[in-house]
C-alpha cells in the first residue's frame, strides 16, 4: 500500500526540479495568487480582507460540493444531479420546518434527500452499470421537478442559531472568519486525508484509472461507486443546508445550473474527466478562482451579459493551464 | 420465436421504437384527444428542433473520448438572435415589441440565414479547435462555449426578444408540405442524409473508427483532428438550423431560446441507442428519441398534470429507456 502511494506521488509530482515542484504542488492556487495580484491593479476595492472573506464565503458552497464531485470525477464518473439536490434539499428543509416547526427533523429530512439521491445514483451507475451522465441526468430532472412540486415559494423564519451557521464569523488570529469557510476547509481536509492516505481513496484512483484492472485486483467496483455517489449526494445536501442558512430562506430553484460551476471547479482544480486524476484542495481553489473572477467583474461594473462571456473564457484558460502542467509531468 | 426476438433486438433503435409504441398505446387508451391527427402532427413538429440538434450531437458523441456538446442550446440562442437582427433593423426592435409586418426581401433573408449558420459553424469550430488542437476535455470546452455564447446572445440583443419575422420565414416553421409540417420534413430529410453519410461514406466510417479507438485510427493514417473539428462544426450548424426552425415556429428570436435543449438532445441521442463511450450510434435513433421526449410531454399537457411533475416523469422514463437498451445489448451479445 505504501509503495502504491509513493508511486502515485511520483506520478503526480512530475520532474524533481524545485521551481516546477512548487508550481505543481500549488496547482490552481498559483494562478489564484497571480490573478489576485493582477486584479488588484484593476480595482482598489479588490485586494483586502473584507472582500476576500466574501469571495471565500461565496466559494465555500461550491467548494463543499466540488469536494464530493472530485471523488466522483476521479472514479471516472460525473454527477449532474447535485444542483437539483441542492434545490430539493432547500425545498424539503423549508417545507418540513414550516409544517412541523422542528428544525432538527427538517435538517434530517434535508440530509436524507442527498443521501437517497446519492444511493439512487450509485445503484444506477454502479450496479446497473449505466453511463453516469445519463443516470444522474435522470435524477437531475426528477429533483428539479420535485422541488417545485413540493413548494413553489420561498420559506423563511428559521431559528436564529440555524441562521448563524451561514452568517456568523469566528475570530481566528484576530481575523473574523466566516463559519462556512471554516466548514469548507474542514470538509476539504477530511476528504484529502481520506483520498491520499486511505485504502478507500486509493481504490477510487484505481477504479478511475482502469476499472477492469481494479475489478480484477479485487476492488468491489459497484460498492465503491455506491459509496462515492452517496458521499457526493450527502455533501450536496450539506452545502444546500448551509446555503439556506446563509440566505435565511429556502427556495426550490436555488440550485439551478449549480452543477456546471461545481464540475468546472473540480476540473479547474486538476481533476480529469477521463478519471484517475484529481485533487481536493485543487477543487477548492477552482471554486475560489471562479468566484474571484465573478467578484472582480462585479467590482469593475462589467455588464452582466458580458460577465458570462468572460467567465467562459477564464474557465477555458484555467483548464488549459492545468493541462499544461499534467502533460509536462 | 427466440431467433426472431434476437433479430429485432440486434437493431439499436429497437428499445426506443418499443417505448414509443407502448407510450402511444397507453395514451391512446387513457388520454382523451390524444389519438387525433392534429395532436400527433403537433407532437412531431414539437420534436423537430430538439431532433435536428440531436442529429448533430449524436455525431459528437460518436466521436468518442467523452465527446459531448453542451453548447448546442446556447449556439441556437445566439444564431437565431443574429438571424433576427440581420432581418429586423435595430431601430425597430429596440423600442417596440409589437408585431411588425416586414416585406419578404429574399436577399435579406438569404443573408440572415447565411449569417445565422455561419455563427453556428464558427462557434462549433471554436469548440472543435479547443478539443482537437488544444486538447481540452469536450465537457469543459463546450461548457465554456455554453456560457460564452449565451452571454453573447444576451449582449448583442441587450436581452430583448425580437418579434415579427417576415412571412416567408415563418412559413418554414408553421406551414405544411401536403400534410407534413415543414420542420418535420426538414428533420426527416436531414436525418436520412446524415444517416447515409454515416453508414455509407468514407467520412462516416472514419468517424466511427475515430470514436471507437482514436489511437488506432491515427496510426492507420486517418485525419483524426480534422474529423473531430468537422463533427463539432456540423453540430454547431445543426444547432443553428434548429434555431431557424424554433424562431420561425414562434415568430420571434429570444436570447434565452434553447436553454436546456442540449440536455434534451443528448438524452434523445442516448435514448436512440448511441453509446456515451463513443464509436457506435445512429442518427435515426436520435430523431426517434426526440419524438419520444415530446411524446411523453404531450399527455402531461393534455391531462393538466402540473409542470413540476413533468420533469420527474421524463427523468424516470429516460432511465428506463437506457436500462432497456442495456438489456438489449446483453441479449444480442449473449451468444
Amino acid at each position: 500500500m505504501a509503495e502504491a502511494i509513493e508511486a502515485r506521488k511520483a506520478h503526480t509530482d512530475g520532474p524533481a526540479v524545485w521551481p516546477w515542484k512548487i508550481y505543481d504542488a500549488c496547482g490552481i492556487w498559483f494562478w489564484v495568487v497571480v490573478f489576485a495580484l493582477v486584479f488588484s491593479r484593476l480595482s482598489p476595492y479588490f485586494l483586502n480582507y473584507r472582500n476576500f472573506s466574501n469571495i471565500f464565503r461565496q466559494a465555500s458552497i461550491f467548494a463543499i460540493m466540488a469536494t464530493g464531485m472530485t471523488l466522483v470525477v476521479i472514479s471516472g464518473g460525473i454527477d449532474l444531479s447535485v444542483g437539483s439536490v441542492v434545490s430539493f434539499t432547500s425545498a424539503v428543509l423549508g417545507v418540513v420546518w414550516r409544517d412541523t416547526e422542528n428544525i432538527y427533523l427538517a435538517l434530517a429530512a434535508a440530509m436524507a434527500v442527498g443521501i437517497v439521491t446519492g444511493i439512487a445514483n450509485g445503484l444506477l451507475a454502479g450496479y446497473c452499470r449505466m453511463p453516469p451522465f445519463i443516470a444522474t441526468f435522470g435524477l437531475m430532472s426528477a429533483g428539479a421537478g420535485f422541488a417545485f412540486a413540493l413548494t413553489p415559494s420561498s420559506i423563511g423564519d428559521f431559528p436564529a442559531w440555524f441562521e448563524k451557521l451561514g452568517n456568523d464569523r469566528i475570530r481566528i488570529l484576530s481575523h473574523a472568519v466566516p463559519v462556512p469557510v471554516i466548514i469548507m476547509f474542514a470538509v476539504a481536509v477530511v476528504f484529502m486525508l481520506f483520498l491520499d492516505a486511505r485504502r478507500f481513496g486509493l481504490r477510487i484512483f484505481a477504479v478511475g484509472g482502469n476499472e477492469n484492472g481494479a475489478r480484477m485486483a479485487g476492488v468491489n467496483v459497484p460498492k465503491l461507486k455506491l459509496a462515492i455517489y452517496t458521499i457526493n449526494g450527502a455533501l450536496a445536501s450539506f452545502a444546500g443546508i448551509i446555503l439556506c442558512s446563509r440566505i435565511r430562506s429556502s427556495y426550490p430553484g436555488i440550485g439551478l445550473d449549480m452543477e456546471m460551476d461545481v464540475i468546472a471547479s473540480s476540473v479547474i482544480g486538476g481533476a480529469s474527466l477521463v478519471g484517475g486524476e484529481g485533487r481536493i484542495f485543487g477543487a477548492v481553489g477552482g471554486a475560489v478562482f471562479i468566484c474571484m473572477i465573478q467578484n472582480i467583474l462585479n467590482l469593475m461594473g462589467v455588464y452582466p451579459f458580458m460577465q458570462k462571456i468572460v467567465t467562459g473564457v477564464f474557465i477555458v484558460l484555467a483548464v488549459f493551464m492545468n493541462e499544461f502542467r499534467s502533460r509536462r509531468a | 420465436m427466440a431467433t426472431a426476438l434476437k433479430r429485432i433486438l440486434s437493431f439499436k433503435e429497437a428499445p426506443i421504437v418499443f417505448l414509443i409504441l407502448v407510450v402511444a398505446l397507453l395514451c391512446g387508451v387513457f388520454v382523451p384527444n390524444f389519438l387525433t391527427a392534429a395532436n400527433l402532427v403537433n407532437i412531431l413538429s414539437q420534436s423537430a428542433t430538439v431532433g435536428i440538434m440531436a442529429i448533430g450531437i449524436t455525431l459528437v458523441i460518436i466521436s468518442g473520448s467523452g465527446g459531448i456538446d453542451l453548447s448546442a442550446g446556447s449556439i441556437l440562442g445566439v444564431s437565431s438572435i443574429v438571424m433576427a437582427m440581420t432581418i429586423i433593423p435595430p431601430e425597430l426592435y429596440r423600442d417596440t415589441a409589437a408585431m411588425l409586418v416586414l416585406p419578404n426581401d429574399y436577399w435579406v433573408i438569404f443573408k440572415a440565414l447565411v449569417f445565422c449558420m455561419g455563427v453556428g459553424m464558427f462557434c462549433g469550430f471554436l469548440n472543435g479547435a479547443m478539443v482537437a488542437w488544444v486538447g481540452l476535455p469536450p465537457f469543459i470546452a463546450t461548457l465554456a462555449m455554453m456560457t460564452a455564447a449565451r452571454g453573447l446572445a444576451a449582449y448583442i440583443s441587450a436581452g430583448i426578444p425580437t418579434y415579427g419575422l417576415p412571412t416567408s420565414l415563418v412559413w418554414v416553421g408553421q406551414n405544411s408540405l401536403w400534410f407534413v409540417p415543414v420542420p418535420v420534413a426538414l428533420m426527416i430529410a436531414l436525418a436520412v442524409i446524415v444517416h447515409i453519410i454515416l453508414t455509407r461514406t468514407t467520412y462516416g466510417m472514419s468517424l466511427l473508427a475515430v470514436g471507437g479507438n482514436r489511437e488506432t485510427s491515427r496510426f492507420c493514417g486517418m485525419n483524426v483532428k480534422g474529423t473531430l473539428i468537422s463533427v463539432y462544426v456540423i453540430c454547431g450548424l445543426f444547432a443553428a438550423v434548429g434555431g431557424v426552425i424554433l424562431s420561425a415556429r414562434s415568430n420571434q428570436a429570444h436570447p434565452d431560446a434553447g436553454i436546456g435543449y442540449e440536455l434534451s438532445a443528448i438524452s434523445a441521442a442516448v435514448l436512440g441507442g448511441t453509446s456515451m463511450m463513443g464509436g457506435s450510434g445512429g442518427v435515426l435513433g436520435a430523431v426517434l428519441g426526440a419524438v419520444f421526449l415530446s411524446l411523453i410531454q404531450n399527455p402531461i399537457n393534455l391531462l393538466n398534470i402540473p409542470v413540476a411533475y413533468m420533469k420527474p416523469i421524463m427523468g424516470a422514463l429516460i432511465v428506463i429507456a437506457v436500462l432497456l437498451d442495456q438489456w438489449r445489448k446483453k441479449q444480442s451479445i449473449g451468444d
